[in-house]
């Protein structure tokens, strides 16, 4: 039993009596002095003696005993755990019973701490990992280049003629003006305020983000997907519906598709997903999926998701480090996982080469998703999966000259493209 | 003359700058800008040094190096790597596909002229 508040609830129970302790004590049978350790918490107690003063109090002695808050213990240990000068843990306890009102606010501020951390977190990966600020900095550092470069022409060439000296300050002069402008758009990118495209996630796609799609207990039975959904907070019907779903999936893929099976059949079949699907007798959707939410090894490639409906809008999205996706919306046309909704069923296998020179093999499909409705087409969802592995690259397949989105794509001369490239 | 220089680089100003510094250093200067044919033209030219930009329209700088390497007219020759993005993943696949030195922008004009010298004896 945790014994925090049973001190305290006797002291508050014999104020509120207007008993003094002398008199409690003497009731009871103990001396006073042990009276004041039990009611600051520093002797526990139990048995008679717990007995004979919730009689004195009239109270119940689970008035008195239970309720302790665990919860409160654990949480205030944690805080203490990430300090870097730890306080006294073992006294946790008695800090709790004696200032309640303190010990609340502390775990209070330790948990937006830690929420605050995490946040933090989540903006450095941003930093590190978001096309347009990456696209950003190398236009700031071709900009300063020309200038850093062509300044120093000026300043360490004192016979240059007149016709160099004019284009050479015409060119700094552009050159500043871009930066100023490259500049501003980045100011404008962090002053800009959320929107709902780009802060809210589909339910679906921010649960398996949390989980880091890859469920060991569900697939080892250990774990239910009511426990699991029971996890997710603020969720409406229509997301449970949906993550139900999702499980369910996930469950019966794992269980057609056993994790050492699968792995050893990646090896036999160079990680062709229409060769893992004929193995093991399952259609190629199911092996995409299974390869998307693998643990991480060294022994297998790693695959990134990405799945939409027919509107375009990104429902569950997997990134790998190489390969950035767009955050709900709008990704490059020239994907093949919208190629893939004009022939539903059909494998489609596609390297793409991105502006950075990096090469990123695919497999998409689409599929059906509901059909039994009259004179409505069917329901598709369509499903990209990509590595830059080489295990996985594809034998001939000329690449196809990709972006991630208009707004960043430097390909000027791309005839996809529909809005500008906002760093041009 | 010091040589023959083929600087593919879409940035124009930067053409013009490091145009001018190597011209002075007595270097003959050949300018091209899309990456779709730089690796012919590359074995066209036959250039001492090859100046390369990893971003460049149609066609990466990674892949234009493969392409040099893989051409046994311009295997050998020595490849200077320009780059805004000094990332680890960048210089590893560089240096994968054999460039013979990596720099990252902003350079400073007496490097490049060191490097450019370096690589060409």
């Amino acid at each position: 039993m945790v014994r925090t508040l049973v001190g305290s609830r006797i002291r508050e129970r014999r104020r509120a009596l207007k008993q003094t302790q002398s008199a409690l004590a003497q009731a009871v049978g103990i001396s006073a002095s042990y009276l004041n350790l039990i009611e600051h918490n520093r002797r526990g107690i139990a048995g008679r003696t717990l007995l004979a003063l919730a009689a004195e109090l009239e109270v119940d002695i689970s008035e008195l005993s239970e309720g302790a808050d665990g919860v409160l213990v654990n949480r205030l240990t944690e805080i203490a755990k990430t300090s870097s000068e730890i306080p006294e843990i073992e006294r946790t306890e008695e800090f709790i019973g004696r200032y309640p009102g303190w010990a609340k606010l502390l775990a209070s501020v330790g948990k937006t701490a830690q929420s605050q951390r995490e946040n933090l977190a989540a903006l450095t990966d941003r930093m590190n990992h978001d096309p347009f600020l990456s696209e950003t900095m190398h236009q700031i550092l071709s900009n300063i280049t020309v200038i850093r470069s062509t300044a120093g022409i000026l300043d360490t060439t004192p016979d240059i003629s007149d016709e160099h000296r004019t284009r050479f300050l015409k060119n700094i002069r552009t050159e500043s003006q871009r930066l100023s402008t490259t500049a501003q758009a980045m100011v404008d990118f962090f002053d800009a305020p959320q929107t709902e495209t780009t802060a809210t996630p589909h339910p679906e796609d921010e649960f398996w983000v949390q989980l880091k799609h890859h469920l060991p207990e569900l697939e080892a039975g250990i774990t239910t997907i009511e426990t699991l959904l029971d996890q997710q907070p603020k969720r409406t019907a229509t997301s449970t519906s949906a993550l139900q779903h999702s499980l369910q999936y996930y469950r019966d893929v794992a269980r057609d598709l056993p994790l050492d099976a699968f792995h050893r059949a990646i090896s036999s079949t160079a990680c062709d997903p229409l060769a893992l699907a004929q193995h093991f007798n399952t259609p190629v959707i199911n092996v995409l999926h299974r390869l998307a939410h693998l643990p991480a090894s060294p022994d297998t490639p790693a695959f990134g998701l990405m799945e939409c409906d027919m509107s375009g809008a990104i429902l569950l999205r997997k990134e790998i480090p190489e390969f950035a996706l767009p955050q709900y919306s709008s990704a490059c046309p020239l994907w093949p996982i919208y190629r893939a909704f004009a022939a539903p069923g059909q494998p489609i296998r596609a390297v793409l080469e991105m502006p950075t020179g990096v090469q990123v093999t695919t497999f998409s499909i689409a599929r059906t998703i509901t059909s039994d409705r009259y004179d409505l087409p069917p329901l598709l969802r369509s499903t990209m999966i990509f590595t830059t592995d080489p295990r996985a690259a594809l034998p001939t397949s000329p690449p196809i000259l990709a972006g991630l989105h208009c707004s960043v794509c430097p390909r000027k001369h791309c005839a996809e493209r529909r809005i500008d490239y906002i760093l041009s | 003359m010091a040589g023959k220089i083929l600087l593919i680089e879409d940035e124009p100003h930067i053409v013009e700058a490091l145009s001018f510094l190597l011209e002075r250093e007595g270097w003959q200067v050949v300018a091209h800008s899309n990456g779709a044919d730089a690796a012919q033209v590359a074995a066209l030219r036959q250039p001492d040094v090859i100046i390369l930009d990893v971003m460049l329209p149609n066609k990466s700088g990674i892949e234009i190096l493969r392409e040099i390497r893989a051409n046994t007219q311009t295997a050998q020759k020595p490849v200077l790597m320009l780059t805004a993005k000094g990332q680890a993943r960048d210089r590893a696949a560089a240096q994968e596909a054999g460039v013979s030195v990596f720099m990252t922008k902003p350079f400073s004009n007496q490097a490049i002229i060191d490097t450019v010298r370096s690589l060409a004896q």
